[in-house]
């Protein structure tokens, strides 16, 4: 017995009381646990009564004392701050990364027009090595990225503004000869009131949450990926799904007969997407349907409407592991699908334009090895069923396989390891494929 | 009897949940053979909000959307938690304890029912920054009820 009270105060004085009390006698401990109660009590009744009644005399309960008393008040966001005398909760954040890359084959060209050593551009993939730059090693910190978002509750719903960008400006390209500069460029502006969006972010065509977890910048082949503006409706249906309509801006790419791509800017319908989302305990899976006139009227005076569909998902399997997956179909994907790898449409001889089918999707697993510890495995696959009047020197598929080991050590920070293989093969079957080994380093702020 | 032995159970490792670096937390529940269903929820929640940190595609919007739908689950798993802290009292009788040591129990019950009130109230407010701190409080209670009681008494 003597044993098993000694051992009692002994372990409950290092738990619960300060550790110094471990010596003190029994009497000591009694009252000063007796204290705790009653303060512990207290506080309790504070609290049942702001929960019974909804309402506190002023100065009795502060979840938060240490902020309370200052001028600055925690906002209604992760990182937040009030500002003074509004609702208005702001915030800043965003990441610093830098990529070390090693290309078996390089695109060409030196800092700037050479995105597809930074970045998997499916439609950059190296034909039979013709570049002939071998084993190319660049560095870069240009995914590095800032932003800065509000939220302000009002009767019309939540309020939300939000911008952010990062450095991957293609019209100034900086050089890697002395300072390495690049430009901001605008990746999201946007606000929404509500079920109300309006501004630049990813078209309403594309689950983001499918996208998997990958240092690559842009990968897989076979997946949806658009920023634009857009003005977008989202009608919750229940607590597990909801509904978006969007127009957004359009953009017309046409092969012409020589097999190069025009970008006539005549366009004069906006892009109409319409994605249902669903939202379940497993997983979350989205639908998405588009509805494009894609057209020109400088040199030729044609148009023609086509339209895409998607299905997008995010499903849990083993523990914390998840598969994600899209898969797309249409004859208007074009610029939407595989970073443009494939246009809009073809002009036909007479000068009409044709679209035609094109087929994507990819599918990535990712499993987590240890708390920290993760790997992702994708594959991403794009083709396109060419109209037969094309030069024989565009694309006709690419494929990439992607995986990875990232740890995080602290949760503001990601380390990765990532193998990627992908292939390009054209309408005359000549083909090139890259091998690329990326380090990366992300740290939040 | 049977009953009270598994609500004190219950007690033990129902404030038991866990963050992704809560090293201390995994030291105990490695030890035990149950776990509460309320425990696996708040441990899986909380995991999720962390791992919304590595989205990198998502913009913050919709991260702040997906923290959202995961404080209103901490809000239900709260309750639940709430509702079986009620009974724990009842367990008292059966497990012979010394009066000052009822007096630590009952004790470490409120504080426990203490700070998932506040954990509730955090999760509706959508103080997400301040729910990670009160799960570990709470691992804190529990672990100090673990090493208090756990090994002292037979159960």
């Amino acid at each position: 017995m003597l044993y098993k009270i000694a051992l009692f105060f002994t372990i409950s004085s290092i738990i619960v009381a300060p550790a110094h009390a471990a010596e003190e006698d029994l009497h000591k401990t009694v009252e000063d646990l007796r204290s705790q109660v009653e303060m512990l009590t207290t506080r309790l009744l504070q609290l049942e009564n702001k929960l019974n009644n909804k309402e506190i005399p002023p100065n009795q309960v502060q979840t938060e004392p240490q902020i309370t008393n200052k001028k600055v008040a925690v906002g209604d966001t992760k990182g937040s701050i009030k500002i003074p005398g509004t609702d208005t909760s702001l915030a800043i954040g965003g990441y610093v990364k830098l990529d070390a890359i090693y290309n078996s084959q390089s695109v060409g060209g030196d800092a700037g027009s050479n995105l597809g050593d930074q970045i998997l551009q499916p439609g950059s993939i190296p034909i039979n090595g013709d570049d002939k730059e071998e084993d190319q090693i660049t560095f870069h910190a240009r995914q590095s990225r800032f932003w800065l978002k509000s939220f302000t509750p009002t009767d019309w719903g939540d309020l939300n503004t939000y911008l952010e960008m990062d450095f991957f400006a293609f019209q100034s390209p900086g050089n890697e000869r002395v300072s390495n500069s690049y430009s901001p460029r605008l990746r999201h502006a946007f606000g929404s009131l509500g079920p109300f969006l309006a501004g630049q972010t990813w078209t309403t065509f594309m689950n983001v949450k499918a996208l998997p977890e990958l240092n690559d910048f842009g990968g897989p082949v076979g997946r949806i990926f658009a920023r634009q503006p857009q003005i977008r409706w989202t009608q919750q249906l229940n607590a597990d799904s909801d509904w978006m309509f969007s127009i957004e801006s359009p953009e017309t790419t046409l092969t012409n007969n020589l097999g190069n791509r025009e970008t006539p800017d005549d366009d004069q319908y906006p892009d109409m997407i319409t994605r249902l989302n669903i939202y379940r305990p497993w997983g979350t899976v989205s639908l998405a349907g588009m509805l494009r006139n894609i057209q020109s009227n400088a040199q030729i005076n044609s148009d023609a409407f086509g339209g895409a569909v998607s299905l997008a998902g995010r499903v849990k399997t083993y523990e914390r592991d998840d598969l994600r997956f899209m898969l797309n179909y249409g004859n208007v994907l074009g610029r939407y699908a595989s970073s443009n790898l494939f246009n809009d449409g073809a002009i036909t001889p007479e000068g009409k334009i044709k679209l035609f089918d094109q087929y994507g999707g990819f599918v990535a697993y990712r499993h987590w090895w240890h708390d920290n510890w993760r790997s992702t495995f994708a594959y991403g696959l794009s083709y396109a069923d060419n109209v037969d009047f094309v030069p024989t020197t565009v694309s006709q598929w690419a494929q990439s396989a992607q995986l990875n080991l990232l740890w995080s050590p602290l949760i503001q920070t990601t380390f990765g390891l990532e193998y990627t293989y992908a292939s390009r093969a054209l309408e005359n079957n000549d083909s090139g494929h890259i091998h690329r080994v990326q380090f990366s380093s992300v740290f939040y702020f | 009897m049977k009953n009270h032995l598994i609500c004190f159970c219950i007690f033990i490792l129902s404030g038991c949940v866990s963050t992704q670096t809560n090293n201390s937390l995994q030291s105990n529940t490695d030890q035990t053979a149950l776990h509460s269903i309320q425990s696996k929820q708040l441990r899986v929640l909380m995991r999720e909000l962390n791992d919304l940190m590595f989205e990198r595609m998502l913009n913050e919007i919709q991260i702040d959307r997906q923290r959202r739908y995961h404080t209103k689950e901490i809000v239900d798993v709260a309750d639940n938690l709430l509702h079986t802290i009620k009974y724990i009292p009842n367990a008292l009788a059966d497990l012979s304890l010394e009066k000052e040591e009822q007096k630590v129990f009952l004790g470490l019950n409120e504080k426990l029912k203490h700070q998932v009130l506040l954990l509730k109230q955090e999760a509706e407010n959508n103080h997400v920054d301040a729910i990670p701190d009160r799960a570990d409080q709470i691992i804190e209670t529990c672990n100090a009820c673990h090493h208090v009681f756990r090994h002292s008494k037979p159960q």
